[in-house]
Order: C-alpha cells, then structure tokens, then sequence
C-alpha cells in the first residue's frame, strides 16, 4: 500500500545540478571578454586579438595588460572570497540572509583598514602584507566580538549571531563615519572610495596579494562540505554524527572571517556578493549539497563581481559607479525579494 | 550486516542542568541485542537519559561505560561509529535527496579532503535497501511522506554501522499506520542485525508490543525495568503516570494491552 503512495506523491526531483555549474562555467568567459572590451576607451574584439600576439599599439595594450585584465582577475578573486565567506556563515548560522556585511565582518575589517590608512603611514611602503593583515586583525576582532556576545550556555548560538552582527555593523560603521570626520580632505577621499567598494586602480600588486591567500583558504573552505551538512540537520544530530559542533562552528567562522577579509582589504566593502552567489548556486542546483553548491558558489562570485565592475564602467559616458554600489543598487532588491520569501527549509521533523 | 553486540551500562549516573539535575543516581543495563524502551511522564528524564547515555549532554556524577570503555573518554567520531542517535529535534533539510541525507551517516568514517569511498557507497546502498528506500533514493526529502521520512534517518543511523542506535520519539508526528510501520522497521532491523535499540516511547502500549525491556523513569530514578510483557501492570501506571488503568491481554495478540480510565469516565448503564 505505501509502495503505491509513494509512486504517486514522489516525483523524481528535477535535478539541474549540472546547470548549476555549467551557466556560470558558461558566462564566466564571457563576462570576461566584455569586461576587457567595455569602458572608458572602447577597445574592438580585432585590437583585444592583436594584443594577445603583441602586434596591437602600446597604448592599447597597456589598457588591456595593465589595467582591465588585472582588474578583472582582483574581481573575480574578491568575489570568489566574498561568496565563500556568505556560504560559510549562511551554514554557520541556519540563515540564508546571513553574509559576511550583515555580521558586521566587512564593518570591522573596514574600520580596521581605515586605522591602517591614516595612523601607520610607515607601514604604507609594504601595504602589500600589512593591508589584508589589518583587514584581518579587523575582522577577527568583529568575530571576536560577535562570538564572545553571541554565547549561550558557553556555545554559539546561531539565531544571536544574526542580531549581534547586525549590532556590530552599526557600530564599526558609526566609528569610521567618526574616524572620517577628523581626516585630511585627501585620505578621507581614498578611504571613502574604498570603503564604497571599488575596484578602481586594481593592479597586479592586488593580484599578488589575494592569490596566496585565496590558494590556501578556497580549499579549506571546500574541504568543510561535509561537516557542513551535517550542521544543517541541527546541532544535536550533528553531534550524534560525531561533529565537534562548537569547533565546527568556530572554524566555519575564522574562514569565513579570513575569506571576507582579504577580500574587503583590496576591494573594499562590496556587500551581497557573500548573500547572492550562495542563494542562486542553491536555486540552480537545487540541492543543499555543499559538494554540488560550494563549487557553484564559487563559479558565482567569481562571475557577479566582475559582471557588477564591468557594468559601472559601462552605463554612463565618462563617470564610473563603483562595483559596490553596483552590486548593492542590483542585490538590494534581490534581498527584499529574500526577505518576502516564505520560510521552505528549516522546519523540524 | 553483522555487528558484534554492544554493551552499554551507566553506574551512578548523574547529570541535567546545574542546579538542577534531571537524573539522580542511576546504575543500570542495557540488553544488549535487545529493543529497550524508556517510559515515563513528561520531565521524567527520558529524553535527558537518552542524551546523556548517548555522550549528547554532559554527565554530572558517575560513569557510562560502552564495551568496558568509559564513554567519556570516546572521540565524537569514534562513538558515532558506535553509537547511532536519531534526536526528536532535527532540522528537515529539504534540497537534499534521501541518497544523500543516508550519505551523511558515514561522516563519523570519512577523511578530511576526500569524498564517499566504495565501500561506503555500499553501506549507505545496503541502509536504503534494509529501510525500503532504494527507490527514492533520488527524491527530495522534501517529497516524502512523514513515515517515508523517518525511515530515511534511520537509512542514515544504519549507514554509521554502530552495535547501538537510540532513538527519541522516532514515532511522534506520524499517524497510527506509519507508526507501526517504523516500529515494525526498527524491529525487523533488531532481529536481523543484532542492533540494540533504546527509544523514548510516549505510547505504553507500543512500547510493551515493540520492545523486549522496559524501563521506566519517575522523577529522575528508575521506578521499575525488567522484561516488557511482565513489567506493564496498573500498579506501575498508577506510580509512573498517576493515573488508573486495567491491563488486559490484547485479544488477537495476547499482549498486555493498557486502557487508562479516569473514575468519572465509568458510564452507569
């Protein structure tokens, strides 16, 4: 008799998990192409050609080996981070509106880097390694915070974290509009448009320094799928499943930190991509399976951001929207969207 | 699937809230290779007992041993390989396919950096086969009936391969048809792989048909356990639960069967 039912109740579940990461495989070169074709100067497929034989004029070719390229890559590295970094705290928190700007990461990473800017002058000449180490020491501290406040019964509890974060964004952001007002008209110039989230001057210093950090984190971060399924069937049934649950969540926490952070050290505080990217890699693939989704995760950040910078320097002539504004003038809406969403998953047994 | 029988025994055992401990002082036993189920009012400490028994919840005072080990001493992962525990307050993941959810049973087994080996894709095929799961291996929880559902847990308790599986209220939210069937499940499961089984049982009457032991709780103490078909007695209502009640052979089965009354219930004819 249950046989029956079943054959009727149960469809096969259409299962799009190739889509998930073939539309981003898809459109990442794409993205890509237009990204080094579009903008101020507007450079033909023929002259991109030429470039790539060496036969195109040294102007053109500064453009495209100087400029667009390296800035296309920081974006597609920065976004990869940022994707990751949402993936890991969404996991962390049973949140889907969870993201590495919501917690007050990219709050704490920026005030860092704000205090870095202005009182370290002599530490400028190597910002290669100091920046993404403030950056970091930020961001540690912000989950610091958020993990020493978000304690309950002496373990993290998922459902503070949200509200501490939230709290914790306000506040970091309300010390650098303070730190703002004291700055010579000129940093403050540099600060704010890093702070807007901008990809503009990204060179291959930036490269160099997202790379490494990227080489080692990316596969830590991957390597947590598992565990991270098993933390979606609930803490106590995690722990029956032999999870460290505390430990598992400190760990998802410090990535997802660490990701962020480097990140936020060269573009700056880009918000959404940590929340968009995981949430179309879950609709595409239609699966909550980490070892399907992280890897569309990550195809997706590394394809919105560079998607977002390519639009800002594409819409008006001559003046360029930053890729935050960008990213948070399109994901804006798609948050509220997120919000009206009907709770579906996360219901008990 | 043949697992060696494992013994589990707590001496003294203490544990609850500090400030407010739930069981006080309890030594008790296990059957192994046997369907115990724990009874008793709300608050008893079934739940807690289960918990603790299962290292889930930190003990306050005394010892748990499993195999003559002391069940504090176990790595998480290792007592999962041991130990299977299916708590009543799990999230349901909906995006997740049974295949997968019974996959996740293997994680006490898995390696850092590398994926499901063979043979675990043949025990997390032999637990969808043992819970009559293998033809919706690919549908999505979400798709599933509640009795379907339970069934696929217990796929992933099966797939950590432990001697032990314990579970909390594994019938609660289910109509009466499903849950006999998971009852009728979980016995077949005793019977041919020797697995030992504690569950938290609400219904009496479920638990003396579906278990070889019983223990029951009152506040925090072990009032009673021995053999289901004995223990089951309107004395033992009365002190558990409070209440009166006649027990009765059940007429086509023979088991003893537990109709609670209150004394206004009784309609004068």
């Amino acid at each position: 008799m249950i046989a029956k039912v079943t054959v009727i109740n149960c469809r096969r579940r259409p299962r799009f998990d190739k889509a998930g990461i073939l539309i981003p495989a898809a459109l990442l070169p794409l993205t890509l192409l237009s990204g080094l074709l579009v903008g101020y100067t507007g450079i033909s497929p023929r002259q991109l050609w030429d470039c790539l034989w060496g036969t195109a004029s040294p102007e053109i070719s500064l453009i495209i080996w100087q400029i667009r390229l390296p800035r296309l890559i920081v974006a597609a590295l920065c976004g990869a981070g940022l994707a990751l970094s949402g993936a890991a705290l969404q996991a962390l928190t049973h949140n889907p509106l969870a993201d590495p700007s919501v917690l007050g990461i990219n709050a704490g990473s920026g005030f860092s880097v704000m205090v870095y800017l202005s009182y370290f002058s002599f530490l400028h000449l190597n910002s290669l390694f100091w920046q993404p180490v403030f950056a970091l020491a930020g961001g540690l501290v912000s989950a610091g915070l958020l993990w020493l406040l978000s304690r309950h019964h002496g373990r993290l509890d998922p459902r503070l974290l949200i509200l501490v974060g939230i709290g914790l964004a306000a506040f970091f952001s309300a010390l650098m509009l303070v730190m703002g007002s004291n700055m010579e008209n000129n940093s403050y110039q540099m600060v704010a448009r890093w702070l807007a989230g901008n990809l503009w001057g990204s060179s291959w210093y930036q490269v160099r320094i997202l790379w490494p950090w990227l080489l080692l984190l990316v596969p830590l971060m991957f390597a947590q799928n598992m565990a991270m399924d098993v933390l979606n069937l609930g803490a106590p049934q995690a722990q029956a499943l032999g999870l460290a649950v505390n430990r598992e969540r400190i760990r998802l926490l410090l990535l997802a930190v660490a990701l962020a952070a480097v990140s936020i050290s060269v573009c700056g505080g880009i918000a959404f991509i940590g929340l968009a990217a995981p949430h179309i890699a879950r609709r595409l693939t239609a699966t909550t399976w980490q070892a399907q989704r992280l890897p569309a995760t990550f195809l997706w950040g590394t394809l919105l951001l560079p998607a977002a910078d390519t639009l800002g320097r594409c819409l008006p002539r001559d003046i360029e929207i930053p890729a935050g504004i960008v990213t948070a003038l399109l994901a804006a809406p798609y948050f509220l969207y997120l919000l009206r969403q009907p709770e579906k998953s996360g219901g008990k047994k | 699937m043949t697992l060696t029988v494992s013994q589990l025994s707590c001496t003294h055992l203490s544990a609850g809230y500090p400030g407010q401990a739930v069981l006080e002082d309890l030594t008790l036993n296990i059957p192994a290779g046997q369907i115990t189920a724990l009874i008793g009012a709300n608050g008893s400490g079934k739940s807690t007992l289960l918990k603790t028994l299962a290292a889930l919840q930190p003990t306050q005072g005394g010892s748990i041993y499993l195999n003559g080990r002391d069940i504090s001493r176990l790595a998480p992962r290792a007592l999962a390989r041991q130990l299977a525990l299916l708590p009543q307050d799990s999230n349901n993941p909906e995006g997740l396919s049974v295949r997968e959810l019974v996959s996740l049973g293997r994680f006490p087994y898995r390696r850092h950096f590398s994926g499901l080996s063979a043979d675990d894709q043949s025990v997390i095929t032999l637990s969808l086969q043992q819970t009559g799961l293998l033809d919706l291996a690919q549908t999505d929880l979400g798709r599933l009936s509640g009795g379907q559902r339970q069934r696929a847990w217990i796929a992933m308790a099966l797939a950590q391969q432990t001697g032990l599986l314990f579970l909390d209220e594994p019938t609660t939210y289910l109509d009466i048809a499903h849950q006999l069937e998971v009852l009728q499940l979980l016995r077949q499961i005793n019977r041919d792989s020797r697995v030992t089984i504690v569950m938290v049982l609400h219904d009496l009457n479920q638990a003396v048909q579906f278990s070889d032991q019983l223990i029951a709780l009152k506040s925090g103490h072990v009032y009673d356990s021995g053999p289901s078909y004995k223990l089951l007695t309107p004395e033992l209502v009365r002190a558990v639960f409070g209440i009166k009640a006649v027990v009765l052979p059940h007429p086509v089965t023979g088991v003893p069967v537990c109709l609670p009354y209150a004394p206004q219930e009784t309609v004068q004819t």
